[in-house]
Formats: C-alpha cells, structure tokens, sequence
C-alpha cells in the first residue's frame, strides 16, 4: 500500500468509534505509526476532522424538539378509536341521535343498514383524539402502508376529490369487516372519506350515483363503484360536497 | 418489535439532537429539518414492527430520516442543490484553528453547498453515529462508494470553507494567512 492510498483509508477514520476494530483501518494506522510524513499529514487531518465535527455539533438544538417528540407519542397510538372511553360515550351519543333519527322515520332493510353504517363512520369521523394512524405519507407509501394494514389500496377517488390529497389515514372496522379511513386536506374544513369492499358489506342498497344524508356534524355522500363502497362525510354544506363528486 | 414507552424515550433521548443535526444538513432549513425529526419519531411509532432488532432502532431511524427526506425531494423539489463554484487553486491555507473560530453556521452553509449524495456520507462522519456497513446500507451503495464520496467531500467541504474565509467579509468568517495546501497530497 502507498502513502496516498494509505491516506485514502485514513480520512475516513473516526476516533473512538468501531473503526478502531476493523481490520482495514488497523493495517493504516500501523503504517501512519511507522511513516514520520504519513504520520503528521493523519494528526493535521484529525484535528481539521475534529474542528468541522464540533461545528456541526454547536449548532444550536431547538429548545422544544425533545419535549415535542415525547409528546407525539401521546397522540399517534395504535389503540383503536372504540376502546376509548371518551370515544365510546361520543359514540353512544351520535348513535343514540340517528337512532331516534332512524326511528322516526322508520328505515327498513338496506336504508337502515346504510343509516347504521354511516352512524359508526360519523363517529370515526369525529374522533379527532386519534383521527389517522399515519399521515404525511405521499401516493406510492400510502399504499404500501394500505396493503400493509390490510386496507385498501386500490381506492379510486372522483377527480376533484383527489385533487385535495390524502393527509393520513388509518383503517376502522364496521361490524367485523375492516374500513380505510382517508383524511382528506381541504382548506377550512374537513372531510373523510371511507372506504370498504362492497361484498363485506352487502344489501347497503348503493348504485354508482352517490346518496346523499346527514350523519350527526356530517354532510355524506356514499356511493359504490367497481366493488368498492365510498363514504364521503365533510363538515361543510351539501351544495359543496356535491361539486366534489 | 413493538416500541414500548422505554424504548421510545430512550430513542429519543438517545438519538434526537444528531438526527436533527443530519436533517438539518439535508434540509438548508430549520423547520423542514425539525419536520423531518418529528417525521421520523413518528414513523418510529406507527411503523415499529419494522424494526426488528432493538440495537438497529437507531440505524433505522437515520435511514428512514433520509428516505422521507428523499421522497419529499422528490416530489417537492424543495431543496434545490446549489453548485460549487469556489477556485480552488488560487486559495489560501485553512487551518483547524481558523475553523474553530468561525460561527457554526458559516460550516453549516458550506456543508449544505455540497451535493447531497457527497453532504450525506460526510455529516455522518462527523456525527459519527453509524458504522460504514449501516451508512452503506443506508445509501445503498458498497462501503468503498461511501469512502470515495467522503473523501470528494471533505475536499469539497474545505474547498468551499475556505473561499469563504477569503472573501472580503462583512461576516464574522476569520481571515486566513495566505499559503496553499494541497488537499489530497501529504506535504
């Protein structure tokens, strides 16, 4: 080995670290011990080392970073949302309400099972506590992290939904079949919307052409296409939600 | 693995201050690389069955740190690599001690005019937070790549320091004795 070989393997030393351990860096350090010139030219080089590593280490840490990250914890959890007490009772509640809803207007067969089904989404949709598992991800790790969780990947929004972007997600189950749950970026509003296969959930009385509701806080729509059932539920009017569609 | 409570706040006690360190050489911005931290504790939490040896929590969290980092680059363009336009040839002497007394950020600012793919292996040389063997597989590229561009850039790194260094200032950069050094040969 010549010294400006020797020096190549040297630049990349790192004191007190495992590089002291590995066979390759021994062999240059022997040499750097034994070389005078080697030698001067490997001290100059570490403590020119030492100098940049300190500036990149005084740069300054914000001072909340820590505190911040700690806490991050306390709101991305994996429990499901209906294991929660708080969420139970805000369940109970919006349940109890389009149940006399319901009631009133005496639904059978597939509307009532329609008007069940977007009580227990509503509810998602409300639970702001621990609204998506995951969020921030672009397209492609979205469906990754889709077909990881066992959700559904192969979604298909209308043009000007998609428009908005997914900002997270995370999946919830109805009645033991499990439902995506998208949450859209809408400027000065929210919207969800859910996603489920069709035959999980069959006799929900849909047709391509959306059906629109009013579920609690919620403005809906829902639709089926391609053996998918969509729930759109968005906090603004009806007139808004329709040009999204 | 799934990370318990222990396991978290000891990543993050452990591990924050040089992620933020590395995020802020890739990002040129303190949000982003603040966003970028958080990001990746987050993933640290929703994605921790992908970490399947305790001992790898914090390689994992470096290399999933640089991956968001790439995506977004990727899809927002946010991060525009500035050339490197210092003469090298006609510059003065940069000594340890004139490093150690310029500001942090005049470093800071030299380092992110490095191409990333040459920024990345050397801010994790001086952090020294990962071996060679996680740093190559991080990059995805042999360990002999991460040796080359880490040479490539502490050259650069020097180059672009001292050409700061020489200007006429009106910061706070200390002015070097005028003498040339030849970075890649011993003397």
């Amino acid at each position: 080995m010549n010294r400006e070989e020797a020096q190549f393997i040297l630049q990349a030393y790192r004191p007190n670290s495992e590089d002291a351990h590995d066979p390759q860096f021994k062999e240059v350090l022997a040499l750097a011990a034994l070389d005078p010139v080697l030698g001067r030219w490997f001290a100059d080089e570490q403590a020119m080392d030492a100098a940049f590593a300190a500036k990149l280490r005084a740069q300054p840490m914000p001072a909340d970073l820590k505190s911040q990250l700690l806490l991050a914890r306390a709101t991305i959890r994996h429990r499901a949302w209906w294991r929660q007490p708080v969420w139970l009772a805000v369940a109970a509640s919006v349940a109890l309400l389009l149940a006399l809803g319901g009631w009133q207007l005496r639904p059978e067969g597939g509307e009532a099972r329609l008007g069940e089904f977007r009580s227990a989404m509503a509810v998602a949709a409300l639970d702001m506590n621990e609204h998506v598992e995951v969020f921030g991800l672009d397209a492609p790790a979205l469906k990754v992290w889709l077909t990881e969780h066992r959700g559904h990947p192969d979604f298909v929004l209308p043009p000007k939904l998609a428009e908005h972007g997914v900002m997270g997600c995370k999946i919830v189950e109805w009645q033991g079949h499990r439902v995506t749950l998208l949450c859209l970026k809408f400027d000065g509003g929210h919207a969800d919307i859910f996603v489920a296969n069709a035959v999980d959930l069959p006799g929900l009385a849909l047709g391509a052409a959306p059906q629109f509701a009013v579920a609690g806080p919620f403005t809906t729509a829902t639709w089926q296409r391609e053996g998918k059932i969509y729930h759109l539920a968005g906090n603004f009017p009806a007139d808004q939600l329709k040009q999204l569609l | 693995m799934d990370v318990d409570e222990m396991d978290y706040e000891q990543a993050v006690a452990l591990y924050h201050e040089d992620l933020h360190r590395f995020a802020l050489s890739l990002t040129r911005n303190a949000d982003d690389a603040r966003d970028l931290t958080q990001e990746s504790y987050c993933r640290l939490l929703t994605k921790s069955g992908q970490v399947r040896d305790r001992a790898k929590v914090k390689s994992w969290l470096f290399t999933t740190l640089y991956r968001v980092f790439l995506g977004w680059k990727r899809h927002e363009k946010r991060f525009p690599h500035l050339e490197i336009t210092a003469n090298e040839h006609e510059l003065p002497m940069l000594t340890p001690e004139t490093v150690d007394k310029m500001d942090s950020s005049v470093v800071l600012e030299a380092l992110q005019e490095i191409e990333e793919h040459h920024r990345t292996p050397l801010v994790l040389f001086y952090l020294q937070s990962l071996s060679y063997r996680e740093i190559a597989e991080m990059l995805e590229v042999p360990v002999g790549t991460v040796m080359s561009r880490l040479s490539r850039a502490k050259a650069a790194l020097r180059t672009i320091v001292t050409a700061r260094a020489a200007q006429p200032s009106d910061t706070n950069v200390v002015p070097l004795p005028s003498k040339h050094r030849n970075l890649s040969k011993s003397s």
